[in-house]
């Protein structure tokens, strides 16, 4: 690599050179470290006392873990904002600070970390959940689901806005992560309310709230992990996102409907003319029968305790090859764009848990659990207030980093908190009974989540859209459409803290107490 | 239970399977789709030589090669439950060759989705660099990126090798071996370790290029 630090340039000023010089002397000083470690992990004896050069294994081994904190979360955050994956920021600095303060043999805890992630019957559910719907995603399920639910609620006011939210809906049953739902009903629902003068601020917001349903509504990728990492049934989870997925999805819906029945301009219903007879309605049904069908048979499997959710996943992966050729669209090549999106996608994910459990399990190997739980219990909040706490330190993350970083930096230290402590209702509501403690902050960690993709500045949800949408919507009128959608996510929030039945029930129903 | 006479999957036919499986794929959706696949970036102004070009075709066919695993998948877990509750005779062999058929995709494909960009960044400030301080800092954060796969590398070799060493296998009635599965891991952090080259020399190109171009 050669030092290009003379170059005396006139297009940039003195701080772009020095910024280069800057640049070149740190990497090469870096990397100059890093060798010479190498060298003495593989041909140095780890337990001898010689060293090639110098060495710094070991140097931060009696740092208290305080400081070791300050260290590991500090560099996190610096490198994340130096653009590296996060897979590899964390797994990196996982390394790093292994060989710091464990030495050169404490390295191989990697593979014994990364190999029972590997070897998870729960995951392989993620890439078949993937790859179902990315196989819907190319039988045209999402145009045409759109297409049937508008043509049958066009006449209502608002109707475009809440067709929106029901086939979203619909679609948050059959696929678990957020980005296609919200790209393609941006392209196919924003032009057809813009065109009808809908209000940006409903149009957009009824997007973006029903595209990001997907994480909470079952199959939801994200609930997969959830489970996981918390050591919980994959099945409860599901069961109890269902009934809060379905009353975020009607608060959406009573509120476009409520503010367009006041003023009519906000959503006016389509005009007579344009609207379909009953018979057309019923034979556009015809059309939906076949992924519907499918939905409820997953769901079905998955409820009636029949299928495991990684058998449920194949049989849903299976029907939506059936239904892709239903629709005309299968063939070899969309079976291996499927299989490539899928693995793609799945490698994302898991890469990052690689990665993150090197991390945070040193972490936690170092005590670090002990010292946030003191930390957050010694602030002397009751349980609710200690609740509220961490939703708004996820919140917060989930301006900054991705989901399933998120994950995987705070369940394993959240969850024991949670299960350390009693919920016994507020406000005169009712309690949580122990043994559902850690379901329940499973569904609200969801509904959590499915918030940090709306939040401004940078939720994906947002950025998802302004990459579809027409030039003259400013960031400015996502941003206003995303905080009332957001505000009416707190209040289905708090609904779930302040009766924690809303989640609780049916599980209870299916797998009894 | 009459486990003993429903079909199970030999082991040999499951390793052969998977690695004559795909490239039978791969050639029979060439023939179909005709052309070859479109380039994801830009041919004209993209940094790169001819090793860069090797590596990344490597991460690019290794990655088909492991997706096309998820079509046996899908197929084994409809058997299974089909089996199970149409015939009554549940396999024991599904769920552990679909597993640890996904467990060595997702290792073996980080190569792949590195290549195309897909592990998620955080881009906040990110973006906000021009190209120049972009690949200024992807060649800095890049020695993290090393530490973490040559990291991975060293130490799976290890943990391979003792699997080898001990004919490891599954605990469960299939008994599969359990060595490959390991042995992904070290091939995954090969792959890996060579995406990050091809990367990182891209990346020192369009740095050195955008100073030349800075020159009067």
């Amino acid at each position: 690599m050669s030092t290009p630090t003379a170059a005396t340039s006139r297009g940039r000023g003195a701080w772009g050179r020095l910024w280069s010089a800057f640049t070149v002397i740190v990497t090469v000083a870096l990397a100059f470290v890093t060798c010479v470690e190498l060298v003495n992990t593989m041909f140095y004896d780890p337990y001898g006392d010689e060293r090639f050069l110098f060495t710094f294994a070991e140097s931060l081994a009696s740092v208290s873990i305080s400081q070791l904190t300050f260290f590991m979360f500090g560099s996190l955050a610096v490198l994340l904002m130096m653009g590296l994956p996060m897979a590899f920021v964390v797994g990196g600095l996982g390394v790093v600070f292994i060989y710091l303060v464990g030495g050169p043999t404490m390295i191989n805890i990697i593979p014994v970390r990364i190999y029972p992630l590997m070897a998870n019957p729960d995951l392989a559910a993620i890439p078949l959940f993937i790859f179902m719907a990315s196989m819907l995603e190319r039988a045209g399920l999402i145009e045409e689901m759109f297409d049937v639910v508008y043509k049958w609620m066009g006449g209502l006011r608002g109707g475009l806005a809440a067709a929106t939210i029901v086939a979203s809906t619909i679609l948050a049953a059959m696929v678990g992560v957020i980005g296609a739902a919200v790209v393609t009903m941006g392209i196919i629902a924003l032009p057809a309310m813009l065109r009808r003068n809908y209000d940006h601020k409903i149009a957009l917001g009824s997007i973006m709230a029903g595209g990001t349903l997907g994480i909470l509504i079952p199959p939801s990728i994200l609930a997969i992990l959830y489970a996981v990492v918390a050591q919980q049934s994959v099945g409860q989870l599901y069961l109890g996102s269902v009934v809060p997925g379905l009353m975020l999805s009607s608060l959406y819906i009573g509120y476009i409907v409520l503010r367009s029945w006041i003023n009519p301009t906000l959503g006016p219903a389509l005009p007579k003319e344009e609207r379909v007879n009953l018979r057309d309605k019923l034979r556009l049904l015809l059309n939906l029968i076949a992924p519907i069908f499918l939905v409820f048979l997953v769901l079905g499997l998955l409820f009636g305790g029949i299928a495991t959710p990684v058998e449920a996943a194949g049989i849903g992966s299976f029907g939506a090859m059936i239904v892709a050729a239903m629709h005309k669209r299968f063939s070899l090549r969309a079976l291996r764009e499927a299989s490539i999106t899928t693995a793609r996608a799945s490698a994302m994910v898991l890469w990052i848990m690689f990665g993150a459990s090197i991390f945070v399990g040193f972490f936690i190997l170092q005590g670090g659990r002990e010292f946030i739980t003191d930390g957050i219990l010694g602030t002397g909040l009751n349980p609710y207030g200690i609740l509220l706490l961490m939703m708004v330190m996820l919140i917060f993350l989930g301006m900054f980093l991705d989901w399933v970083g998120i994950l995987l930096l705070t369940v394993p230290i959240f969850v024991p908190i949670i299960e350390s402590m009693a919920f016994d209702g507020i406000l005169g509501g009712s309690g949580v009974d122990g043994r559902d403690e850690i379901l329940w902050f499973g569904v609200l960690y969801l509904v959590n989540m499915q918030m940090s993709f709306l939040s401004p500045p940078f939720g994906y949800a947002l950025f998802y859209l302004r990459g579809v949408s027409p030039p003259e919507i400013t960031m400015a009128t996502i941003f206003r459409a995303a905080l009332i959608f957001l505000t009416l996510q707190a209040v289905g929030l708090y609904l779930c803290v302040q009766f924690p039945w809303i989640v609780t029930w049916l599980p209870h129903v299916i797998y009894g107490n | 239970m009459s486990e003993s006479t429903n079909f199970v999957l030999p082991h040999w036919l499951y390793w052969v399977w998977l690695i004559v499986m795909p490239p039978l794929f791969m050639l029979l959706t060439r023939r179909r789709g005709g052309e070859a696949e479109a380039p994801e970036e830009p041919a004209g102004a993209a940094p790169g030589n001819r090793l860069t070009r090797a590596l990344d075709w490597l991460s690019d066919q290794s990655g088909i090669f492991v997706a096309l695993w998820t079509v046996n998948a899908v197929c084994a877990y409809f058997f299974e439950v089909v089996a199970r509750y149409i015939f009554n005779a549940p396999t024991i062999w599904v769920h552990q060759a679909s597993f640890l058929m996904f467990g060595m995709q997702y290792l073996l494909a980080g190569a792949f989705a590195y290549l195309h960009g897909d592990h998620v960044r955080v881009d906040v400030l990110y973006v906000k660099f021009p190209k120049r301080g972009q690949a200024g800092l992807d060649v800095f954060t890049s020695i993290f990126f090393f530490i973490c796969a040559l990291a991975l590398l060293g130490s799976s070799w290890r943990f391979f090798m003792d699997a080898v060493s001990m004919f490891e296998v599954t605990e469960e009635t299939w008994r599969v071996q359990l060595y490959p599965v390991k042995g992904a891991m070290v091939l995954g952090a090969v792959l890996l370790v060579l995406a990050g080259l091809s990367k990182l020399l891209k990346d020192v190109q369009l740095f050195r290029r955008a100073e030349e171009a800075g020159r009067p």
